[in-house]
């Protein structure tokens, strides 16, 4: 059973991920081979748009728990919910593609590098503040206690960044926002924004669905309540 | 070995891995949303019709 609201929003949705796969093939036909690192730097297009989505994903985060915060309100709580669960998809996909990338670029699949382990913390934050949902019931202190914790998740994405700067890192230092402008090529660094531009349109995207499916799980919690009393 | 760029290279396995993977990230989660939201949408119907037959009262 669908209404013809979830369809519009499947059809964006079709629309969106349609526009992934365009990506997705612009970065294995129009983006040359890079140099240094031969084929393999083709994983980039996928692990950099997902990071940047993860980090996005807090950052939104942030933004509804101060909303939540403020209005007290079960809407904004389910954004952050739904936030939260895209955020962690994206980090974990970051790190699987980064871990199957380091192994025959580095020649490992894991190390507790700062970049990685920065990473590795924005995953089990994301999955504390699910636990912290899961764990607490509904009303103002799940509010208010999600939000702090939402906050502070954004807290871990400067370090993240800054990381392969204040520590000595097998990662290698920012390529795109560095002193000098980036030395990429141009075909490579456009196709690597727009997979970032879509990737984040896509996560945006299921943020809304899920979010929509938490609401809609409080309509039956509620009209059910209603049905026992009646 | 021919990859799915045409060009010679020994990282193909890896790369089909992280795509593959990608994939299934991207369309799983979005499918499971889409699942679950079909099935919220039969159990709202369901208790908001009153004594319903799927939710009998208590």
């Amino acid at each position: 059973m669908i209404t013809a609201e979830d369809r519009r929003e499947l059809y964006l949705g079709a629309i969106l991920l349609a526009m992934v796969v365009g990506h997705w093939l612009a970065a294995f036909y129009y983006a040359p081979v890079d140099e240094h690192q031969g084929e393999v730097y083709r994983i980039m297009f996928l692990h950099v748009p997902s990071a940047i989505t993860a980090f996005a994903s807090s950052a939104a985060l942030a933004v509804f728990s101060v909303l939540g915060l403020k209005q007290r309100s079960e809407g904004s709580l389910a954004l952050a919910k739904a936030t939260a669960e895209v955020g962690l998809l994206f980090t974990v996909l970051t790190l699987a593609t980064g871990s199957i990338w380091g192994r025959p670029t580095w020649g490992t699949w894991w190390t507790w590098d700062a970049r990685l382990t920065t990473t590795f913390l924005l995953a089990l934050l994301y999955c504390g503040y699910l636990l912290l949902y899961a764990a607490m019931p509904a009303g103002p202190s799940r509010i208010r206690a999600c939000a702090v914790l939402g906050i502070l998740i954004f807290a871990d994405v400067p370090i993240i960044y800054k990381s392969v700067t204040w520590w000595r890192t097998l990662h290698q230092p920012p390529s795109m926002l560095r002193a000098g402008g980036s030395t990429m090529e141009p075909e490579i660094l456009w196709t690597l924004v727009l997979g970032m531009v879509i990737l984040c349109l896509y996560g945006a995207w299921l943020i809304r669905f899920r979010s929509r499916n938490i609401r809609l799980a409080d309509t039956l919690e509620a009209a059910s309540f209603d049905q026992l009393q009646t | 070995m021919n990859n799915i760029t045409g060009i010679a290279t020994d990282a193909q396995p890896f790369i089909i891995m992280a795509y593959s993977l990608g994939a299934l990230a991207l369309l799983g989660y979005a499918h499971w949303c889409l699942l679950q939201r079909v099935k919220l949408r039969q159990l709202v119907a369901a208790v908001q019709q009153p004594h319903s037959a799927a939710i009998p009262p208590i």
